[in-house]
């Protein structure tokens, strides 16, 4: 059968873990596969667990940041590009090339940029005659840090996604717009956003989405420190199944996760729905 | 048509357009020469304070590329995850579209449904899994969840249902087997949506990091990008780790070149792929 191999390994590799995984979530489960029935002990734990809430806290602190600065910017960039003139296709090349560049790769570059003693970025602010920041290595600034590595890599794919949708929106409603006496403003914001409402609101979504099961940065980077301050809540999971060795408790703490995914998508849904 | 003389006004605002531009080509732009730079530099010069923008050429080597080539079985598990993602995924794809059996909407609904389930919620399952069927520490290991994809699948099945049934029942009428028809008759009419899934299953493959870091011992031979990558980039509070930063950046050169390529060549696909993607969201 041709359905076999294909859907044998979605069903090993995803239908059955997902499942096994909310199973687990209700169970005292170790590395030792011991599996006791906890009921909703580890939903009542991770209520009152002080990592676990400050783990939270940090994702929505970068959650709130990050997805409006990455909106506002792509957009910007999108309109930039949205224009016609020999050598642009180089020009945009140079602005998308951050999204053929994997997660880990732009995370190891971004280590150096931000590199306290040899790092561009301080030298720069050197030059400027400010004040070197220890980014990585504060627990003040390293969040800072890694929201703008995501911002450098995301909001060049999401800008290529808003580009896309800009170029299909039909010229004549501009220039028509520009004949009623519509200003550049006036015609962003009553031709332009209605018409590429839908992709807005993918991107919106699509991004906090990622922006809440953040990992890979603090994962690679700096294990969720200083002192805590990058520790977010996928982290969080991985760390209590993998270090800590509580398998249970670690599904637990994603499905908690995903709750709070889903209820934000449906806000931000709705919001958006009654606002355009 | 003649070209009319710029009001000075004008003159001002396409100059702040481009200065505008230009810092944005900066800004994207600069982390990749850093990337470049530090990877032809000696730990030397990585620690010259203050600091060199642009080194002088005789100081730069292809050492740590030369060291990075000379390992074996380089990257082949993330290739493979393409080319089997490909296969199965067209099989799947053409068996919800053009067969006849018991329970199709069924399939498409559950598998719609495992698309909604993120990576980290089903990690520590998943490795329980994987490492219960003896598969740990297997190249294998690396390969198998990521060997099909739900999304690609509906892809695939969305496109052939466009492909007309006269097409596949003219070849079966002249005696052509499923295996063929799907083979040279369906696949070649979809070939722009396999260059879809291809394009990104192989990035999805080439870029996995947390899964193959899981499953695989961290000092074993699978993939040489992996291991530099993960050893090194670790901010330790003293700041320095023993491996040469142009080791690292090379394995990042290297990772991302092919990517790059691929790319620039397929923007097209690419597109198309976010777009079917967002349509779905």
């Amino acid at each position: 059968m041709f359905l076999l191999p294909g859907l044998s390994i979605i069903f090993l590799c995803v239908a059955i873990p997902s499942a096994l995984a909310f199973g687990l979530s209700f169970t005292h489960c170790s590395r030792f596969l011991s599996i006791q029935w906890a009921g909703l002990y580890n939903y009542r734990r991770l209520l009152d667990d002080p990592v676990v809430l400050k783990a939270f806290g940090n994702t929505v602190r970068y959650v709130i940041v990050f997805v409006p600065a990455n909106l506002v910017i792509s957009m910007a960039i999108a309109l930039l590009l949205n224009r016609e003139f020999r050598g642009m296709k180089v020009v945009r090349s140079v602005y998308f090339v951050p999204v053929a560049v994997s997660g880990v790769v732009a995370i190891s570059i971004f280590r150096f940029m931000f590199d306290r003693n040899y790092g561009p970025i301080n030298a720069l602010l050197g030059t400027l005659g400010f004040e070197k920041v220890p980014w990585l290595w504060s627990e003040q600034w390293a969040m800072w840090a890694i929201i703008m590595l995501s911002l450098w890599k995301s909001a060049a794919f999401f800008s290529l996604i808003l580009l896309a949708a800009l170029q299909d929106v039909p010229k004549d409603l501009q220039q028509a717009a520009t004949v009623d006496g519509a200003g550049t403003v006036g015609r962003f914001v009553h031709v332009t956003l209605p018409s590429i409402r839908g992709v807005t609101m993918a991107v919106l979504v699509l991004s906090s989405i990622g922006a809440f099961r953040i990992f890979e940065p603090m994962f690679v980077l700096t294990k969720g420190g200083p002192n805590d301050s990058t520790q977010t809540v996928a982290l969080q999971a991985y760390d209590t199944a993998f270090t800590g060795g509580e398998l249970g408790y670690a599904c637990a703490v994603s499905f908690a996760l995903l709750g709070v995914i889903l209820v934000a998508t449906a806000a931000l849904n709705k919001l958006t729905a009654r606002h355009v | 048509m003649k070209r009319r003389r710029k009001l000075p006004g004008e003159v001002a605002t396409i100059a702040a357009y481009g200065m505008v531009l230009a810092m944005g080509v900066v800004v994207f732009g600069f982390p990749l020469y850093w990337m470049v730079r530090g990877s032809l530099i000696d730990q030397a010069m990585w620690m010259r304070v203050p600091l060199v923008w642009a080194p002088p050429l005789r100081s730069l080597s292809l050492r740590a590329f030369a060291s990075i080539f000379a390992s074996p079985q380089f990257r082949m598990s993330r290739v493979l995850i393409m080319g089997l993602n490909v296969v199965f995924d067209c099989m799947a794809g053409f068996a919800l579209s053009k067969m006849r059996m018991p329970g199709k909407r069924l399939v498409l609904a559950a598998l719609l449904i495992t698309m909604m389930v993120p990576f980290e919620g089903m990690m520590v399952p998943l490795y329980l899994t994987v490492t219960r069927i003896g598969l740990a520490d297997t190249m294998l290991g690396i390969i198998l969840p990521g060997a099909a994809s739900a999304f690609s699948i509906i892809l695939m099945w969305r496109f052939f249902n466009s492909v007309p049934d006269e097409m596949i029942e003219a070849a079966a009428v002249d005696g052509a087997s499923w295996g063929q028809i799907l083979f040279s008759v369906a696949m070649p009419a979809a070939a722009p949506a396999i260059a879809t899934i291809a394009v990104f299953s192989f990035l999805a493959g080439w870029e996995s990091f947390v899964w193959p870091m899981l499953i695989t011992d961290p000092q074993s031979t699978f993939d040489v990008l992996q291991k530099v990558i993960a050893n090194a980039t670790y901010v330790s509070m003293g700041g320095t780790t023993e491996t040469e930063w142009a080791y690292l950046m090379a394995a990042a050169l290297i990772s991302t070149l092919p990517v790059l390529a691929l790319f620039l060549l397929f923007q097209r696909f690419f597109i198309a792929g976010l777009t079917a993607g967002s349509v779905k969201g």
